[in-house]
């Protein structure tokens, strides 16, 4: 009976116990929540920002060049005075032969998988000895090749066999001053005695066949084997004419004796054409002296003409923290001239990040101008106006805390009556300050505007423009 | 047997009030404030800027205009200090005087009168 109504008394403690532990947590939760929610209202109440002023600013500054350095590109006639505006009076450099372009006509011309575009031909093959294809071996640098081949697996028959493989390929301009080289590399192996000739030849578009070059016949017997051989033969004579020509890798291949049951190969690899032109250059420097300021914008105006029509035109502007002349993207431009020679041509690039990149320390810029030409004769580039113009733009707002708290403005909007634009921030303003906050991002719309912030409690100040 | 019943019943009691006071928490700790309201002339809707400034994240379940509950597009869900736009499709009438009410799931309220330009 008394351990029951003790187990009744432990129930009860227990009970009471729990319900006072759940009271106090209960209590002193909604007590620190509410306490903390409080201060999180009392503090917003607290504050007090302010918007005094919203100032626009719009600093420019212009400069032409100083000097220009020519290089191997020779100066005319004028001086860098004559770059400050577009007046039709020029400072102009001659171009200078600056090497070759090359015009590679033959696709596949290695058989590195295949002999795609090529196309086999033979003649006097009576035995039916002879076949051409593309083979994965023997090829010259790498293995893949064009394998003439003449297979005699009777020792009563012999051959006599003409073969050939061809590429059809076109050609549309050949400037006047144009070198053309017609190249090959061929090598011959035999398991007995033959002879091989090998030739290089040009079926031209008014069907004329031509020997670009005849090799000297080779004499081969049992485990022979010449290595590759290459060819290269100018062949600039043979290309008088536009239109489509034929490549023809050939051999004339000889049995010598019948009872030899001779097989020969006769590879060809790396077989093409460089259809090679003069190209003329004129590279000028520009240098000039700018300032130090904080730049939200720098612009490049160039105005300038060629005394020669569709010249292939960069703008380059050196990028002193890249530490060279950048060859994509900001400080970097390119064109190609307007096809009528001596049209002047107004050319420019505004950049919007990193702007300070353009000058050193000192606020030295400097730029280059290339104009290249495969073409016959020098050419003149004739700069007119040459301007390098940087920008301060944006605006200044002036925020002042009155409140007893720090404040930390976290958006700022500029609206009007067609937009509402809203600007991430953070600034912390100490109470009493008064701080001037710089935004180069922003510029500010046709007057009435509004300017509001907005701080991380949740307060908002306007300003109303007047 | 009379303790075992207790504990139970005290278990049950505990996880009640974790659940009551977890909600009760939430509701006090919600702060939303509307950086801004737009009457759009180009779209003739009404564009509200949130800013979720409280200690937990927010579910807006209702906008009223003039009292009236409105369809929204836009995210609905703002979480501790996210920002976004809340876009009414709502005819307002330039020169009038719109009272804008937008509830969450736990019962904030934020709003006010607003006159459309």
């Amino acid at each position: 009976m008394r351990l029951k109504h003790d187990k009744h008394g432990v129930s009860n403690v227990i009970v009471i116990m729990l319900s006072l532990v759940l009271i106090v947590i209960i209590v002193a939760n909604v007590v620190l929540w509410s306490y903390q929610m409080n201060q999180l209202d009392w503090e917003k109440m607290q504050e007090d920002i302010d918007i005094t002023d919203v100032t626009p600013i719009r600093d420019i500054w212009l400069y032409n060049p100083s000097d220009a350095l020519g290089g191997s590109t020779s100066l005319l006639s004028g001086d860098v005075s004559n770059l400050v505006s577009d007046n039709s009076v020029y400072m102009i450099f001659r171009s200078y032969y600056s090497g070759n372009t090359t015009i590679q006509s033959i696709a596949n011309m290695n058989f590195t998988s295949g002999a795609a575009g090529w196309v086999y031909g033979e003649s006097n093959d009576v035995n039916n000895f002879a076949s051409g294809a593309s083979s994965s071996t023997g090829g010259n640098c790498d293995p893949g090749c064009y394998d003439l081949m003449v297979d005699d697996p009777l020792a009563t028959k012999s051959f006599d066999v003409e073969q050939w493989v061809n590429y059809t390929f076109t050609v549309d301009t050949i400037p006047s001053k144009a070198i053309i080289y017609v190249y090959a590399s061929y090598r011959y192996t035999s398991d007995d005695d033959a002879t091989g000739t090998p030739k290089i030849k040009l079926v031209r578009p008014d069907g004329i066949v031509v020997d670009v070059w005849i090799g000297s016949t080779v004499t081969l017997a049992a485990g022979s084997d010449t290595g590759h051989n290459y060819v290269s033969v100018d062949a600039t004579s043979n290309f008088t004419m536009t239109g489509t020509y034929q490549l023809s890798l050939y051999t004339h291949t000889d049995s010598l004796t019948a009872a030899d049951k001779a097989t020969v190969h006769n590879y060809w690899d790396d077989a093409g054409i460089t259809l090679a032109a003069p190209v003329y250059t004129a590279e000028v420097e520009f240098t000039g002296l700018s300032n130090i300021e904080d730049w939200s914008q720098l612009k490049l105006t160039v105005n300038s003409a060629w005394t020669i029509g569709s010249v292939n035109v960069t703008f380059q502007l050196h990028d002193y923290i890249l530490g060279g002349y950048p060859t994509s993207g900001s400080g970097y431009m390119t064109y190609t001239s307007d096809s009528t020679p001596n049209t002047d041509e107004n050319r420019s690039q505004t950049i919007n990040v990193n702007t300070t990149h353009f000058r050193n320390a000192t606020g030295h810029w400097k730029m280059k101008i290339k104009g290249v030409k495969a073409t016959d004769t020098p050419f003149d580039f004739k700069a007119d106006w040459i301007e390098f113009r940087a920008v301060n733009i944006g605006t200044v707002f002036t925020f002042e805390n009155g409140g007893p708290l720090t404040s930390h403005l976290v958006s700022l909007w500029i609206n009007n009556s067609t937009s509402h634009q809203r600007y991430d921030a953070n600034i912390f303003i100490n109470s009493g300050d008064m701080e001037s906050y710089l935004r180069n991002d922003i510029m500010l719309p046709n007057k009435p505007y509004t300017v509001k912030v907005v701080t991380e409690r949740g307060n908002t100040a306007v300003f109303t423009s007047h | 047997m009379l303790t075992v019943v207790a504990v139970a019943a005290m278990s049950i009691a505990t996880t009640t009030t974790y659940v009551i006071t977890t909600n009760l928490r939430e509701t006090m700790s919600e702060r939303v404030i509307i950086e801004d309201l737009w009457f759009n002339n180009s779209t003739g809707n009404i564009s509200i800027y949130l800013l979720n400034v409280g200690k937990v994240a927010v579910h807006i379940s209702a906008v009223y205009v003039n009292h009236t509950s409105q369809s929204f597009t836009s995210s609905s869900n703002f979480e501790i200090g996210e920002h976004g736009w809340l876009n009414i499709s709502y005819s307002w009438v330039s020169g009038s005087l719109h009272y804008v009410d937008i509830v969450t799931t736990r019962g904030t309220h934020v709003g006010g009168y607003y006159n459309a330009p």
